[in-house]
């Protein structure tokens, strides 16, 4: 067998290479979804404003010619700084089911961490919060969203093989929606009055974008203690409202402001488009949409994804949440949508694994976990 | 207003809040949390709705309740 080697990604051939190496490695996979391609050459080429305050370099595994492996070496800065510690992050991870491949490629981003004052290596990890993250270890068995990571099982067993142990890890769940509202619905105008804030239901693409870009500074402020969060820049807060403002449905959005109309809490839900993101293997131009544009629409799509939900530290505890939550729950009847599968959750974040309490039939859907090693 | 009315009146808040929350043996001693199975969403709301109901004001930054009956007694002290 020929010997792996290791090579940076060098180019836009080599970038297309790193790109594509999934599409090749899942073809047989009816569960993984691959990422948005444009999302992706977004992500890792040289315009990405995380590089204002991240370093990276990409790399390939090859044996002979072919392509068996990709990984993305990452140190984030501003994590770093406010985290205390020297981290290399290692992202974008995939390689065939051969343990000297997995090694070979994580020995290079600890030579390329350590090389920059690395002590620990973390992953998988992005470039940031927004990027996905941690390696699926329960619920192989299940279709991913499109806005995270799926992989093999044996990427985990390879992962602890080399020392590698749990950081932390996130849970997803699916939450029941029935044609009514919980009795405890009811009780939304008394959060209003006592507490000054009520729903802003944006109806233009302006008024969307202005809340959108609000939104971003509220994640800030509401993520600030999360593991390994760093805060988003304006030039990352600007490309994400151009990026994903003008796609979201507002029936689906929901935005709590204060009583001087400052947005204080935030939840983003869409259409689950799993399964047309995959036929479009990730490309919606120039015919992929063809697959994604039926899922878009609710009324022939009856799951929704919970991508982001954010509040304001001090309108925390506060019922924001119940707001949001019937303004959403009362168009989820009126579309259709009969479950909500969340996005991965920090384990231990109680406040949002308690989001739903009692009053919503839920089940857990796969879990993620982000590994840490000493180098 | 007497202990045994504030009682009365949590109860029904709670009923109508969670309806399928079984009361039929709470007492005074009777633990949100542990036994009636109070997350703080509901908590919240019973104390929203206990203002309403009971025309009265928890202070702010007051200590949570751990029982039914210290509810009551923080209705009462409230009202006075």
């Amino acid at each position: 067998m020929q010997e792996v080697t290791i090579v940076p990604v060098q180019g836009k051939q080599m970038l297309r290479q790193f790109i594509n190496f999934p599409l090749d490695l899942y073809k047989k996979c009816e569960n993984w979804v691959p990422a948005l391609e444009d999302d992706e050459y977004k992500s890792l080429g040289p315009d990405n404003p995380s590089l204002e305050f991240c370093e990276r370099e990409l790399y390939l595994a090859f044996r002979g010619k072919k392509v068996v492996g990709r990984v993305a070496a990452i140190i984030n800065h501003n994590a770093n700084k406010k985290w205390g510690e020297e981290v290399v992050r290692f992202g974008w991870i995939d390689f065939i089911e051969d343990f000297d491949v997995a090694k070979a490629l994580i020995d290079k981003v600890i030579e390329w961490g350590k090389a920059r004052g690395a002590q620990k290596i973390k992953g998988p990890l992005g470039f940031t919060d927004m990027d996905r993250e941690g390696l699926l270890v329960e619920g192989f068995e299940k279709e991913s969203p499109f806005t995270v990571i799926y992989n093999y099982p044996y990427y985990g067993e390879y992962l602890e093989r080399m020392g590698f142990v749990k950081d932390t890890d996130w849970t997803q769940r699916i939450v029941e929606f029935s044609d009514q509202l919980p009795p405890m619905m009811k009780y939304a105008d008394l959060v209003e009055k006592r507490y000054g804030v009520h729903l802003y239901r944006a109806s233009t693409l302006k008024q969307m974008a202005r809340r959108g870009r609000e939104m971003f500074h509220v994640l800030n402020d509401a993520f600030a203690g999360l593991y390994e969060y760093s805060k988003l820049s304006e030039d990352q807060i600007d490309g994400y409202v151009k990026q994903y403002v003008p796609v979201l449905n507002k029936d689906m959005v929901a935005f709590v402001v204060n009583d001087k109309d400052e947005l204080v809490a935030f939840t983003v839900t869409m259409p689950h488009i799993s399964s047309g993101v995959r036929k479009a293997k990730g490309r919606i131009f120039p015919f992929g949409w063809i697959h994604i544009l039926p899922q878009l629409n609710p009324k022939r799509n009856h799951i929704a994804e919970g991508l982001l939900i954010g509040v304001l530290p001090e309108y925390q505890a506060k019922g924001a949440a119940l707001l949001m939550f019937k303004y959403l729950h009362e168009n989820y009847i009126r579309l259709g949508i009969k479950q909500l599968l969340l996005n991965p959750q920090l384990e231990d974040n109680h406040k949002v694994q308690t989001l739903f309490g009692d009053d919503y039939k839920q089940q857990p859907y796969q879990r993620r976990r982000s590994y840490v090693k000493e180098i | 207003m007497t202990r045994e009315e504030v009682f009365d009146g949590l109860k029904e808040i709670i009923a109508a809040i969670r309806p399928n929350t079984d009361l039929t043996n709470v007492g005074f001693q009777t633990e949100l949390v542990r036994e009636l199975g109070i997350d703080s969403l509901t908590m919240l709301l019973l104390s929203l709705a206990a203002e309403e109901k009971f025309q009265m004001r928890f202070p702010d930054g007051a200590p949570v309740p751990a029982t039914v009956g210290e509810v009551c007694d923080a209705v009462i002290k409230a009202k006075a």
